[in-house]
């Protein structure tokens, strides 16, 4: 699955008046710089648990800068692998 | 003060919800509590979204002003969804996960920052009154302050359990009995009366310019209260009406002037009887209609939601009928009748005693 695909269109939900300006993100620029702030990375992290079935607690010590980080974080705690970025959309969106 | 951009979300179908505590009929878009018990949807932010296109948003942000505000309207806004009670739970049950992002100042300031505005940000939780009492902050911001955008958005969490609960509880919804048993919601009627809840939504831009599209020009508002010995009652003369109207008088309006009246029109007997108090001097010619038996009330959004209906009707050549009248009647309309040239006032009330006016002037064709 596209993880940063995946990342675009959850960020598209956390911030549904930006989803023209929102910039695709790659694995390194820091998320402030794509256009996300503290309150869009907390929706984000939300949304990301809900995908990959991550206990919200566990969800709310996330602190990530950039897609890589996010990444490692997503592999460390998660129980599923959705089977398809459609499939995890499914949940969110 | 021009109204030069809006949007509106209503619906004329109802649902019936007969798990919850008092079954009822409401005007209800399923899709905004669809995947709600994953805890990340609050169903007003979706109502939202539907006056909020990315193409109103990016107009407002491609085309700055000098001085812009934004207002959020969001009514009952501490409703927010929650069944603080949790006597049972229902189809509409469902916890959401950010609370602080439900109808907040926080929401308020994403809304505005997707505008890039920041000279004003504001919320108003002035209760049924909301959308409509916020046509002062519009009219002060830009009469006196030199803004010259106003951004209002008015949203609520109407269709909730806890909203349901309280005004099924107060009787003051129609019953799903009360509708098998014939009664059917409208105003100043001698046999239907009362209102469903309904989920609603109204964006508005305000200028200090008029355009090509302009759809009116807000002339007057006022707010006012009145002596009451119960916060959620209305005084049966109509004084908070009264005072409201007063206070556009005061600030120049002509009375005679007003052709169409927008009432707050829930059709309660108490509010039929204090609107119509309220009204009984304003002149001889008016016509009044209420958009509520068609739409439902929708709480904080209803003032300048209804407003807009009307407007976009009056430019369709029309003044509506309140719904499910029994009696002929020229002046609270049983009827349409055709758009008559004049001002339109529009009338709002609130829970915990607040009544607004605010008058405007029909522009373009």
């Amino acid at each position: 699955m596209d993880f940063l695909q995946l990342v675009h269109e959850i960020g598209k939900v956390a911030k549904p008046m930006h989803q023209d300006t929102l910039e695709h993100p790659d694995w390194d620029t820091p998320f402030n710089e794509l256009g996300y702030d503290s309150l869009d990375l907390l929706l984000v992290g939300l949304y990301i648990c809900d995908v990959y079935v991550i206990p919200e607690e566990v969800g709310k010590t996330m602190q990530v800068k950039n897609c890589t980080d996010l990444k490692a974080f997503v592999d460390q705690h998660k129980t599923i692998e959705p089977e398809s970025l459609e499939a995890a959309l499914a949940k969110v969106v | 003060m021009y109204l030069n951009d809006y949007a509106t979300a209503c619906t004329t179908q109802i649902t019936a919800f007969e798990d919850i505590l008092f079954p009822q009929n409401c005007h209800f878009f399923p899709a905004t509590y669809a995947k709600k018990d994953s805890g990340l949807v609050y169903a007003p932010h979706r109502l939202a979204e539907m006056v909020l296109t990315p193409q109103k948003i990016l107009r407002i942000r491609e085309n700055p002003k000098k001085k812009q505000a934004f207002i959020l309207a969001g009514g009952n806004q501490h409703f927010a969804g929650i069944n603080p009670r949790k006597i049972k739970d229902t189809s509409l049950s469902y916890v959401y996960k950010f609370l602080p992002f439900t109808l907040t100042q926080v929401y308020a300031g994403r809304i505005a920052q997707s505008m890039g505005i920041s000279d004003l940000i504001q919320t108003d939780a002035s209760a049924c009154a909301s959308s409509l009492k916020v046509m002062f902050d519009v009219q002060t911001l830009m009469k006196y302050h030199g803004f010259d955008r106003v951004v209002v958005l008015g949203v609520e969490d109407a269709v909730s359990n806890s909203v349901l609960e309280f005004f099924g509880e107060a009787k003051a919804v129609l019953s799903l009995e009360e509708e098998k048993n014939g009664v059917l919601p409208s105003a100043f009627d001698s046999k239907n009366y009362g209102f469903r809840v309904g989920q609603g939504a109204v964006f508005a831009v305000f200028e200090s310019e008029p355009q090509k599209n302009t759809i009116a020009a807000l002339r007057h508002s006022w707010n006012a209260s009145e002596v009451s010995t119960n916060a959620i009652g209305q005084n049966a003369a109509g004084h908070g009406f009264a005072k409201a109207i007063a206070g556009c008088v005061e600030q120049g309006l002509n009375t005679e002037a007003i052709t169409v009246v927008k009432t707050h029109g829930t059709g309660t007997k108490s509010n039929n009887e204090a609107e119509k108090a309220a009204l009984a001097g304003l002149n001889n010619h008016f016509v009044a209609t209420s958009y509520k038996a068609r739409i439902g009330h929708t709480m904080g959004a209803s003032g300048l939601l209804e407003t807009l209906l009307l407007l976009e009707n009056m430019r369709n050549g029309f003044v509506p009928e309140i719904p499910n009248r029994t009696e002929d009647d020229r002046v609270y309309l049983s009827a349409p009748v055709p758009a008559p040239k004049g001002l339109v006032l529009s009338l709002a009330a609130g829970m915990g005693n607040i009544y607004s006016a605010a008058v405007f002037e029909p522009m373009g064709a």
